[in-house]
C-alpha cells in the first residue's frame, strides 16, 4: 500500500531477523539514523560467548602468570 | 500522488545522517566509585591468588602480606559499589537473584563469597587459628581472585558503548595484567623486601600485558579506538602508560633496594588506576558522540549485506546500507 503511495523506501525497522528480533519493531520511512535510532542495533547480552570466554580465558591466564612468578625462586 | 514530505532531518553539519547530531545511546549512570572498584575488585583478586601461591610455596611473610592486601581491597569494594547504588540494600537486593547472563548479576555473588572467603583466610592466618578452615578459605578465594579481577571487563563490555562492546576480546587481558601489576605493587611495597621476589617478577610481567593488551585493544578497535586517545580518556590513557612502563623499570632495576621497589610500585599503582580510569571515561566519551555509534553499525551493516545476508526493507530497493 505504502508502495502504491509512491513511498518507496519505507522499512520495518527491528522487525525479526535470523531468528530473533528486538521485541519491538517499528515502521519507519527514511533511514533509522535520522530519527535518531541506530542502524543496526544488536541485543549484547546474545554475544555470551564473545563476552564471557576472553574473561575465562584471561583469568586463567592470570592464575598462571601468578603461579608463574614463583618459578625460579619462592623469595 | 506526490510523496509526502516526511523526513526529519538529515543534516547535522556532519558526513553521516543522524537526529540532528544528537547522542543515538544513553550514557552510563556510574559514578566515580565505579573505575576505583574496577581497580580494588582487581587488586584484591590478584592479592588472593599471590597469596595462595606463596602459602604453598612457603613464603610465608608474602602470603600474609598478599591476603591482608586482599582483604583490604575486598573491603573496599562493596563500599564502593554501596555508594554507586546509593542504599546498602540495594546491594542485598542484587543478592536475591542469581543471573548468569548479567555480569552484574554475577559479579555481585562473586564479589560476596569472595569477600567471605578472603576475610576468614586472613583473620585466620593473623590470629593463628583454624588453619584447616583457613586453607580451604584461601583456596576459595584463589579460585575466585580471577574471575573478580576480570569479569569487571565483562560488565562495561555487555553494553551498547561501542568502544566497550567491540573490545569485549582484549578487555578481560587488559584488566589481567593490570590487576596482576597492582597486587605485586602493593606486595612489594607492604612485604620485607627479602621475600618480594616473586611479587617483583609479577609487577613486570602483568604491567607488560596492561600495556601490551591495551595497544592490541586499540589496533583492533580501528576508528573506534579515538575516544580512548582524546580528551579525558587520552590524558589517562598516556598517563597510564608512562606510569605502568616507569614503575615496571625502576622495579626491574631496583632488585631489592627497597625504597626503589617501593617507588616503582606505587608507580605501578597509579598506572592500573589511570588504566580503568581511561577505559571508564572513554566510554562516556563514545557514547556522547553518535559518531562512533552510528558510523560503526553502518559499516557493520554494509559489511554485512555485501556478504548477501539480511537487508530486508519494506517496498524493496534495499536501502539499507
Amino acid at each position: 500500500m505504502l508502495v502504491e503511495a509512491g513511498v518507496t523506501d519505507a522499512r520495518l525497522y527491528g522487525a525479526d531477523e535470523e531468528g530473533y528480533g528486538m521485541g519491538a519493531f517499528f515502521l519507519l520511512l527514511d533511514d533509522p539514523e535520522v530519527y535518531g535510532m541506530p542502524p543496526d542495533p544488536e541485543v549484547v547480552t546474545r554475544k555470551f560467548a564473545s563476552l564471557w570466554g576472553p574473561a575465562a580465558a584471561a583469568a586463567g591466564a592470570m592464575a598462571l602468570g601468578i603461579a608463574a612468578a614463583f618459578i625460579g625462586g619462592a623469595r | 500522488m506526490d510523496r509526502p514530505d516526511l523526513s526529519v532531518s538529515r543534516d547535522s553539519g556532519d558526513d553521516y545522517p543522524s537526529y540532528y547530531g544528537r547522542p543515538v545511546i544513553k550514557e552510563p549512570v556510574w559514578s566515580w566509585e565505579i573505575p576505583w572498584y574496577f581497580f580494588t575488585g582487581g587488586l584484591a583478586g590478584a592479592s588472593s591468588c599471590l597469596g595462595f601461591v606463596a602459602g604453598l610455596t612457603g613464603n610465608r611473610w608474602l602470603g600474609r602480606t598478599a591476603r591482608l592486601v586482599s582483604l583490604g581491597a575486598a573491603t573496599a569494594s562493596p563500599i564502593l559499589l554501596i555508594s554507586d547504588l546509593g542504599r546498602p540494600d540495594r546491594f542485598y537486593n542484587m543478592l536475591r537473584v542469581f543471573k548468569p547472563t548479567s555480569p552484574m548479576s554475577v559479579g555481585t555473588w562473586v564479589l560476596s563469597s569472595f569477600g567471605a572467603a578472603s576475610s576468614i583466610a586472613a583473620a585466620t592466618d593473623v590470629l593463628g587459628i583454624l588453619p584447616y578452615l583457613g586453607r580451604v578459605a584461601e583456596g576459595l578465594a584463589a579460585l575466585l581472585g580471577p574471575a573478580l579481577s576480570t569479569y569487571t571487563a565483562v560488565l562495561v563490555a555487555d553494553t551498547s558503548v561501542p568502544v566497550w562492546h567491540e573490545a569485549r576480546r582484549e578487555l578481560p587481558l587488559v584488566f589481567a595484567g593490570s590487576s596482576a601489576a597492582s597486587a605485586g605493587a602493593a606486595a612489594i611495597i607492604l612485604a620485607p623486601a627479602e621475600s618480594g621476589t616473586p611479587a617483583r617478577r609479577l609487577l613486570v610481567g602483568g604491567a607488560a600485558v596492561e600495556v601490551a593488551a591495551s595497544k592490541a585493544m586499540k589496533r583492533n578497535l580501528g576508528k573506534l579506538s579515538e575516544p580512548y586517545e582524546k580528551e579525558e580518556a587520552g590524558r589517562y590513557e598516556k598517563l597510564s602508560t608512562a606510569l605502568t612502563i616507569a614503575g615496571a623499570a625502576t622495579v626491574a632495576f631496583a632488585e631489592r633496594r627497597r625504597k626503589w621497589t617501593a617507588l616503582g610500585g606505587a608507580l605501578t599503582l597509579a598506572g592500573a588506576a589511570a588504566k580503568r580510569w581511561s577505559i571508564f571515561k572513554a566510554g562516556f566519551q563514545s557514547a556522547r558522540d553518535p559518531e562512533y555509534t552510528l558510523k560503526h553499525q553502518r559499516e557493520r551493516l554494509a559489511r554485512r549485506s555485501t556478504e548477501g545476508r539480511r537487508t530486508e526493507t519494506f517496498g524493496g530497493n534495499g536501502r539499507a546500507t
